[in-house]
C-alpha cells in the first residue's frame, strides 16, 4: 500500500467516523444499540458470578461464622426496642403536623415506592470513565435514566443508562454527579456534586452569609425535579469563605457507604397512591407501655453509624467511605 | 468442528475478559483478543471479535458512543504501522505497540468525555493507562500461547 492510499484511506475513515459520530449525537441510535447489546450481554454474564459469590458469602455468614451472634442478637433486640420507643414519641408529632398542614392548606408531599435491586458489578471497562454501578434492574423494572437510588443511609447516586434488564448507576462522588440539597438545622441551599474518588464531595453555590454547621446532615431538597424531599446525602466535613469566588468553600462525606454496595432501592413516585408504605410501617408499630425518656436517650441508629458527632464506635465515615 | 472450536474459543476469551474487567476496573482486557485476530489476518473472525468488542465496551461504559471504535481503528492502525518496521515477534515492536496503545487510550477516554462536558478524574486514567500499556505484553503472551495450544489442538483433529 503506497503511502497516498494509506493517507486516503485515513481520510475517509475519519469522515466515516465523524459521520456516525454525529448521527449518534443527534439520533442516539449506537448508544441505544451498544446498551441494548453490551449492557445486556455483559449483565447477563456477571450475574451468575454474582450469584455464586452472594451465595457463598450468604453460606459462610449465616451457617459457618457465627461467632458472637448471640451477642449481637441482644444489642440488635435493644435498639430495636429503642428506635421502637422514639418512634412511638414521635407518632403524635406526626399525626399534629399533618393537621398543620392541613389547616395551612399546604399540599401532601408526593410519594415514592422503593425497588430493591442488587449491585452485581462496578466500573467495568475502559470507556466506564464514570463512577458508577451496575444493577441487576432495568428500564422495564422502572430504573429510566434520572431515577434516584438510595440505600438505608441515604444517596447513592442516579439511573445514567439502562436498557431492558440492566442499568448504570452515577455515584454522588462521581465530577458529573450534581443533586439540590439543603442542610437540615440551618436550611442554606446548594448543589452537592463529586470531585473523584477518595475526595469530599463539594456543595456548591452556599451563601458567604450562611452559617453553616460542620456536621450537620444535608438532605434533598427536591428542586432539581428529580430527587423527592428530604433524603439523607451527606455531612458538612468543612465550611470556609473562598478567596476567589463569592460562595462558601463546603465539602461533605457521603453518608451512604459508596464502596462495597451489594443492595440498593429505586426510587420512583407512586403516580395515584394516596398512603406512604413506610408511613404505614410506623402507624404499625405497637405502642410500647414501658417506653421513658432514657429508652428514647440513644441517637437513632443511622445517625450513630455515620455521623461524626454520633459518638458511636465508628466515629464518622472515614475517606474511604466516599469511595 | 473446527469452526465450533474456534466459536468456543473466542466466547470463553470474552467471557473470562468480561470477568477480568469486572475485577480489575477501567481495563481493556478485550484488546488482547483484537490483536490475536489481527495476528490471524483472517477478516471475517476480525470483523466480528473487533464489533463484538465495541458493542460490550461502549454498551457498558458510562461515556456516549465514540471512543471504543476509535481506539479499536487506532489500534489496527498503530498494529500495522508497528509491523511495518518491525518483526511481529521482536520485543520492541510488543514494548512499542503497548505503550502507544496505553497513550491512546488515555487520550480518547479523555478527549471524549471532555467533547460532552464530563468531569473526568486525570489522575485515575493517567493510572489505568499505564498499567494498560503493562499488562498488554504479558496478556498478549498468554493469549497468544493459549490460541496456539488451540491451533495445535485444531491441526491434530
Amino acid at each position: 500500500m503506497t503511502l497516498k492510499r494509506a493517507f486516503a484511506l485515513l481520510v475517509l475513515g475519519l469522515f466515516v467516523y465523524l459521520g456516525l459520530y454525529t448521527w449518534n449525537e443527534r439520533t442516539g441510535s449506537l448508544n441505544s444499540l451498544a446498551e441494548n447489546t453490551g449492557l445486556e450481554i455483559v449483565g447477563a454474564i456477571l450475574l451468575p458470578a454474582e450469584w455464586v459469590t452472594s451465595g457463598i458469602s450468604d453460606t459462610w455468614s449465616r451457617y459457618v461464622d457465627l461467632v458472637n451472634v448471640r451477642e449481637e442478637r441482644d444489642i440488635l433486640a435493644e435498639r430495636l426496642e429503642n428506635a421502637t420507643a422514639a418512634i412511638n414519641s414521635l407518632h403524635e408529632d406526626r399525626h399534629e403536623l399533618l393537621r398543620l398542614r392541613e389547616l395551612m392548606h399546604f399540599s401532601e408531599p408526593k410519594d415514592w415506592t422503593a425497588i430493591g435491586a442488587r449491585v452485581i458489578g462496578t466500573r467495568i471497562g475502559p470507556q466506564a470513565a464514570l463512577n458508577s454501578v451496575i444493577l441487576n434492574k432495568g428500564f422495564s423494572d422502572g430504573a429510566l435514566p434520572g431515577t434516584p437510588v438510595v440505600t438505608r443511609l441515604g444517596v447513592v447516586g442516579q439511573v445514567l443508562r439502562s436498557n431492558p434488564n440492566f442499568s448504570t448507576v452515577l455515584l454522588v462522588n462521581d465530577p458529573s454527579c450534581r443533586i439540590a440539597v439543603i442542610s437540615q438545622e440551618t436550611r442554606f441551599p446548594g448543589i452537592i456534586g463529586g470531585q473523584g474518588l477518595g475526595k469530599p464531595p463539594m456543595v456548591y453555590y452556599v451563601p458567604p452569609n450562611a452559617q453553616v454547621k460542620i456536621g450537620e446532615f444535608l438532605i434533598t431538597s427536591g428542586l432539581d425535579g428529580l430527587f423527592p424531599k428530604g433524603i439523607p446525602v451527606a455531612w458538612v466535613e468543612d465550611a470556609r469563605p473562598s478567596d476567589t469566588s463569592p460562595f462558601q468553600t463546603v465539602t461533605a462525606w457521603p453518608l451512604a457507604s459508596l464502596s462495597g454496595l451489594e443492595e440498593v432501592l429505586l426510587l420512583q413516585p407512586a403516580a395515584g397512591r394516596k398512603e406512604n408504605p413506610f408511613n404505614r410501617f410506623v402507624d404499625d408499630l405497637p405502642l410500647l407501655p414501658e417506653a421513658t425518656p432514657q429508652s428514647l436517650t440513644p441517637a437513632l441508629p443511622l445517625s450513630s453509624a455515620t455521623h461524626p458527632a454520633g459518638g458511636a464506635p465508628q466515629a464518622g465515615p472515614s475517606p474511604e467511605q466516599g469511595e | 468442528m473446527r469452526l465450533a472450536r474456534n466459536i468456543a474459543w473466542w466466547l470463553c476469551f470474552f467471557l473470562a475478559g468480561v470477568y477480568a474487567q469486572s475485577i480489575l476496573s477501567g481495563i481493556d482486557f478485550l484488546l488482547i483478543g483484537v490483536i490475536i485476530a489481527l495476528q490471524e489476518r483472517r477478516p471475517v473472525q476480525l470483523a466480528w471479535v473487533i464489533l463484538a468488542a465495541i458493542l460490550l465496551q461502549e454498551g457498558v461504559g458510562t461515556l456516549p458512543f465514540g471512543s471504543a471504535l476509535l481506539f479499536y481503528v487506532f489500534a489496527i492502525i498503530v498494529f500495522y504501522g508497528g509491523r511495518a518496521l518491525f518483526e511481529a515477534e521482536n520485543f520492541f515492536f510488543i514494548f512499542l505497540v503497548s505503550a502507544l496503545l496505553g497513550l491512546l487510550h488515555f487520550i480518547f477516554t479523555f478527549a471524549i468525555a471532555d467533547l460532552h462536558s464530563l468531569h473526568t478524574d486525570i489522575t485515575r486514567l493517567g493510572v489505568e493507562s499505564v498499567i494498560q500499556a503493562l499488562l498488554i505484553p504479558p496478556l498478549w503472551r498468554l493469549a497468544y500461547f493459549l490460541r496456539g495450544k488451540e491451533k495445535e489442538n485444531e491441526n491434530r483433529a
